[in-house]
């Protein structure tokens, strides 16, 4: 313990001088996190939540503040000190899509938070029920173009990452869907599977045992990289689909204003934490990897994606009223 | 996997260390609420479902079933001792088992029930090992189409079969659904009856509705209840506990009856769980007795067929909550809220992705049983002494369990303010008349309807003889059409009677 807090104020020392940084932290840490336990969000705080409290011997406390879209807790975060003491576990939801889907949101999104680093990432795939008429994203994108409409896609809800990224592909590729509203992932894949539904875009991880047993088959991915667990899937990208690169992802955050030594100091935890084998072993468990990034590349892809996504809503017409 | 290697692993999973332990809390704790007249497994349920959310899932599980087991055998002791039911399902057991205690063999009856309610359990259970996966499989054809009219069904079975009084059951359960409707609507994302609370956005939370209306109310109730202690003090002995030779043989055949008819209307979306199956199940063995007029007076077939009903319901009732993901009874609504809540979705992919949670389950129960069993007969004794635990304790506890259970879900103040809320309304409510188990089945199943509604009209652009066309849907919706007209007739039937009767 004693030798950790020297380090760690060697550490802050060492990147700058700001006053508040010198014993950070000297007290319990805070992860709020949008979500109910259960699901990657939470696996993700915990994880991190562990590993900082091993390497700095502070109390780090998870909390779950589900509900409201993420409003809840995104909005305890927007209230508490810039100290470095209160953080959030982002996700697409409530930093990317929410800003644009609602007309108005307690906390903002931009101004409120600034990014540590993204944690873990899970790939998003598109799959087709087997008696689809199409098994290739060839023939899905050229008899999505025959009879527009009349394709349906399941998601896991109004505004989740698989309601967005169908719509971002249709919008890239010209095409349009029908969108069916299921509630959660594991339905939305389920749908797929029962041939309720012909086409899906959801991880990796709630698919696979349909992908084993032969219900769906796979058409692409969502990723701007093919994926580890089925590099014979081409990309979006690869098949003709322009611009197009998402994934479930999670990201630690701060309140905006927090000195810079303590966020590089986060961050330079959070890399060390992602960087044992142990915690990719227990996220590859729920079907996630280590996802660790610079601050300057994570706030770059918020953008990136924050943009995006407006104009996705936009298009699309899609609102939450 | 097959059946063997799922026992298998149903073995290795129930006998670890932290699954029996978690399933010896569970069972203890249904026999404690069981005995305790005021409050029910519902209520016991509901105050240690947060305490689950912090348990790995299957282990919680155990716990919850565990509870609700437990209270099946619990519920009959009261019935006995004092003629005060300690559990709804226990209700009809207060018929001949108060009578028997009166005519000194309170021991027997005690005994009976006990063996009874471990005969009922065993043959759901393995109804429930050899059924399950066949209906799994059938169920990943099912449609939201087929959903809909299943738990249409089940909506209808709940509010129709309440003992007599259809028409407030049908209100409880509208009414049910009218908090069901809060929150964000799943197909188009609006918001409903928010009144721009962030913390109503997911709704009310189960736990909340499930405190509220068998908790705060069943407190606040029971304060003005007058207090019954055991009509025998010190009655029950080890050696009066032995039943006789006849009353076993005239136990056999009322206990397979029960067993049967339980398991049955366990199945049954909707159908009312233990209390609804040992109501059929008095009434099938008063019917196919030889000597009906000994029922009342201390006939055995009066407590062993509906003690067997009752504990057999509370297992089968799994069947459809883990298989179809559609809650029978207002327990299986919580047990499928704490599912959900560790990122579980029951329903047809369950048993495939999460073996060891149904095998675990399905071996703890049997597990639980025999604890039970052991638990009960040597310790007869102290559950006789709890019911006279002194209320000034008990309910001041009770409602402190109830504002840290509800705080401890979301961490959120906003949470105990509205079950303090909902519970007042929930005691007027009760008060008027309302049944609260079939308003949780609509608080939980309207979601779930509309959504599938929905989205079967979505899916068919807008053709509602998609419920007609599917012969799954039409099967269940048949069934459910034919149940309203049963009722109603019922009804008019007892109307011309009392008519007749007044003239």
């Amino acid at each position: 313990m004693k030798k950790s807090m020297i380090l760690a104020a060697a550490l802050a020392a060492m990147t700058a001088g700001h006053a508040a940084a010198q014993n950070y932290p000297e007290r319990a840490i805070t992860i709020l996190v949008p979500f109910a336990p259960g699901g990657v969000v939470d696996l993700a705080s915990r994880t991190i939540g562990e590993g900082l409290s091993k390497k700095w011997g502070v109390e780090v406390i998870v909390e779950n503040r589900a509900g409201g879209s993420g409003f809840i807790a995104a909005t305890a975060l927007a209230q508490s000190a810039p100290d470095g003491y209160t953080l959030f576990m982002g996700e697409a939801g409530t930093m990317t899509i929410n800003p644009s889907l609602f007309d108005q949101t307690p906390y903002d999104a931009e101004a409120d938070f600034t990014p540590i680093s993204t944690v873990t990432d899970t790939p998003l795939i598109l799959v087709a029920n087997k008696e689809a008429p199409f098994s290739t994203m060839e023939d899905f994108l050229a008899a999505a173009k025959a009879q527009p409409g009349m394709i349906t896609y399941s998601s896991a809800g109004v505004g989740t990452l698989n309601h967005l990224a169908p719509e971002w592909m249709a919008l890239e590729a010209g095409i349009t869907l029908q969108h069916i509203p299921y509630k959660g992932g594991r339905p939305a894949a389920t749908a797929v599977a029962s041939g309720e539904v012909d086409v899906s875009v959801v991880s990796y991880s709630s698919t696979k045992p349909f992908i084993d047993s032969g219900d769906v088959v796979v058409l692409s991915t969502a990723s701007g990289q093919r994926i580890a667990p089925s590099p014979e899937t081409p990309t979006m990208q690869e098949a003709g689909v322009p611009n197009v690169d998402t994934s479930q992802w999670t990201g630690l955050m701060g309140r905006a204003g927090t000195p810079e030594p303590i966020l590089d100091q986060l961050n330079a935890a959070v890399q060390e934490v992602l960087a044992d084998p142990a915690v990719a072993a227990r996220l590859s468990e729920a079907g996630a990897a280590p996802f660790p990034s610079s601050r300057a590349d994570f706030q770059a892809m918020l953008e990136r994606l924050r943009g995006q996504f407006a104009t996705i809503i936009e298009t699309a017409d899609i609102t939450p009223q | 996997m097959s059946f063997a290697d799922g026992l298998l692993l149903g073995f290795e999973t129930a006998l670890s260390a932290q699954n029996l332990l978690y399933c010896l809390l569970g069972v203890t704790v249904g026999m404690v609420v069981g005995v305790l007249p005021g409050i029910g497994h519902l209520t016991a349920i509901s105050l240690l479902l947060p305490l689950t959310f912090h348990a790995p899932v299957t282990a919680g599980l155990v716990m919850l079933a565990g509870i609700y087991y437990g209270a099946q055998y619990g519920g009959s002791i009261a019935s006995i001792m004092v003629n005060l039911p300690g559990t709804a399902s226990s209700a009809v057991i207060c018929l001949d088992g108060y009578p028997m205690t009166k005519q000194g063999r309170a021991g027997a009856a005690l005994i009976i029930t006990t063996l009874a309610s471990f005969f009922g359990s065993l043959v759901a259970i393995m109804l429930l090992v050899a059924l399950s996966p066949p209906l799994a499989r059938a169920a990943l054809s099912f449609h939201s189409a087929d959903y809909f009219a299943m738990m249409a069904l089940g909506l209808v079975a709940a509010g129709t079969l309440i003992q007599g009084r259809p028409l407030i059951g049908v209100a409880s359960v509208a009414l049910g659904l009218v908090f069901g409707i809060i929150g964000t609507d799943t197909s188009s994302g609006a918001l409903r009856f928010t009144f721009g609370a962030p913390q109503l956005f997911d709704g009310i939370n189960i736990v909340v509705v499930a405190m509220a209306f068998f908790g705060v109310s069943e407190v606040i109730s029971s304060i003005g209840r007058p207090r019954v202690g055991p009509a025998v003090n010190g009655a029950v002995t080890l050696r009066s506990l032995m039943p006789t030779r006849a009353d076993l043989r005239e136990s056999w055949w009322p206990m397979v009856r029960g067993a049967g008819v339980g398991s049955g209307v366990g199945i049954l979306p909707g159908a009312g769980g233990g209390s609804m199956a040992a109501f059929m199940a008095y009434a099938v063995e008063k019917r196919v007795s030889r000597t009906p007029e000994r029922f009342g007076s201390g006939a055995v077939a009066g407590i062993s067929a509906p003690e067997a009903a009752n504990n057999a319901a509370a297992q089968a009732a799994f069947i459809p909550t883990l298989t179809l993901g559609i809650p029978g009874d207002a327990i299986m609504a919580l047990i499928l809220g704490a599912l959900l809540v560790h990122g579980v979705t029951p329903g047809p992919t369950v048993l495939a992705e999460q073996p060891e949670l149904f095998w675990g389950l399905a071996v703890s129960f049997l597990i639980g049983n025999l604890m039970l069993l052991v638990l009960n007969i040597p310790l007869m004794q102290v559950w006789v002494k709890l019911l006279q635990i002194p209320p000034r304790y008990l309910f001041p506890a009770i409602t402190l369990f109830i504002a840290i259970g509800c705080y401890s879900v979301a961490n959120a103040p906003f949470d105990v303010l509205m079950v303090a809320g909902l519970g007042m309304a929930a005691y007027v409510l009760l008060a008027l008349g309302f049944e609260p188990a079939p308003l949780l089945l609509g608080y939980v199943l309207g979601p779930l309807i509309e959504e599938n509604f929905r989205r079967a009209m979505l899916l068919s652009r807008g053709d509602a003889m998609v419920f007609v066309e599917r012969p799954i849907s039409a099967a269940f919706l048949a069934a459910a059409v034919a149940l309203v007209v049963w009722v109603a007739l019922g009804a008019r039937r007892e109307r011309t009677l009392r008519a007749k009767g007044e003239t």
